[in-house]
């Protein structure tokens, strides 16, 4: 732009989008103008806000957003709606501080009577699949251990052959089954049982 | 005549041994009907007990069940169970302090078990009866209180147990 000229109003021209363009770089837009004689364009512009201020507040809002769904924002929030926990109360607890086993069952299958023979010649011991024990079973006849299993695992059964021990006649058989804790390292209670057995 | 009279008495044993095997089927006539019983023995009689893993009693009192499952048993038969080892005759059980280095006397904790108000030294070491029935996996006589432990201040840190030993006995009536 050079020297003083009058201006009217605006009309496209030659080198009007020239200038145009350049008002643009500068967030500025024409208000008026005339074209010059060398085929320029003498322009007056205005400064524009409207183009600054969009970005701005594009990158505030986006700050905003960021930081309410931030972690820190999170914790923030988390401690808000934090309460107060409360112990147990002491009864519930004072047998599992002292034992880790307190409150465990073990189950242990009946026994009756049976008979064994050439065809027959023992029974199937087992520990039922729900407990949470090894179960070892030793089978006694006044106080002389006849039979016993391995250590059985949850759900395992086995079958006890003493057939060839005992002659023909009744006796008092007593099953003793003993239990531990899975890892073998704990004996827990026993339970015991007395059948009539019939040898043939 | 001595034939007669032998052939007389072969027709009076026919006779009576022949009416002794309709008495022996249990057949009962009105004339017109006859009722015959049939009879089936079913032999599957079976039963699972429950126990404690451990005997963990607490500073305060406290109480476990004797519990049975799978219960099939004939209506004139029940299951006892009863603790036969581990349990003086005034029902007291010792907790023995574990991991004891040698040489220390080992410290002991005692707890006393009941069924109702008696301790089951009182009661054959009764704990547990179970009975052929709608309810039969229930417990006729209760749950089995433990006596609070007399823990003290001077009373040796650690960890009290023991076991006992639970007898079960199928019975009938």
């Amino acid at each position: 732009m050079r020297g003083y000229v009058r201006f009217k109003r605006v009309r496209p021209c030659k080198g009007y989008k020239a200038a145009q363009n350049r008002a643009a770089l500068q967030l500025s837009k024409i208000k008026a103008g005339r074209p010059l004689a060398d085929g320029g364009y003498a322009a007056v512009v205005r400064f524009r806000l409207l183009p600054f201020l969009i970005p701005l507040a594009v990158i505030l809002l986006a700050f905003v957003i960021i930081r309410s769904i931030s972690p820190k924002a999170l914790v923030k929030e988390e401690k808000t709606t934090k309460q107060i926990i409360m112990p147990e109360p002491e009864s519930e607890t004072a047998g599992i501080l002292q034992n880790e086993y307190a409150g465990l069952y073990i189950s242990v299958p009946g026994y009756t009577d049976f008979r064994v023979n050439s065809a027959q010649r023992g029974i199937a011991l087992y520990n039922p699949p729900d407990n949470q024990c090894i179960l070892q079973y030793g089978l006694y006849i006044k106080d002389e251990l006849v039979a016993s299993t391995g250590m059985l695992e949850a759900g395992a059964s086995e079958n006890v052959d003493f057939y060839d021990r005992l002659s023909a006649g009744n006796y008092t058989l007593t099953l003793v089954a003993r239990a531990y804790s899975r890892d073998g390292r704990t004996e827990f209670n026993t339970v015991s049982q007395q059948v009539i057995l019939q040898s043939e | 005549m001595g034939k007669k009279i032998i052939m007389g008495i072969l027709a009076a044993i026919f006779i009576m041994v022949t009416g002794q095997t309709v008495y022996a089927a249990n057949m009962n006539t009105d004339g017109q009907t006859a009722t015959v019983p049939v009879r089936y023995t079913v032999s599957n009689t079976s039963f699972v007990i429950t126990v404690p893993a451990v005997i963990a009693p607490g500073i305060e009192g406290r109480s476990f069940e004797i519990g049975a499952a799978s219960m099939n048993l004939r209506p004139e038969q029940f299951v006892e169970v009863s603790v036969s080892s581990g349990c003086t005759e005034n029902g007291t059980v010792t907790l023995k302090r574990q991991n004891v280095p040698e040489g220390k006397p080992v410290a002991t904790l005692d707890t006393v078990f009941s069924v109702g108000d008696k301790n089951i030294g009182a009661n054959g070491y009764l704990v547990a009866r179970f009975e052929d029935g709608a309810d039969s996996k229930v417990n006729r006589l209760g749950a089995v209180s433990m006596s609070a432990l007399n823990v003290k201040e001077d009373t040796e840190a650690g960890d009290y147990m023991t076991t006992v030993e639970f007898k079960v006995r199928l019975k009938s009536r």
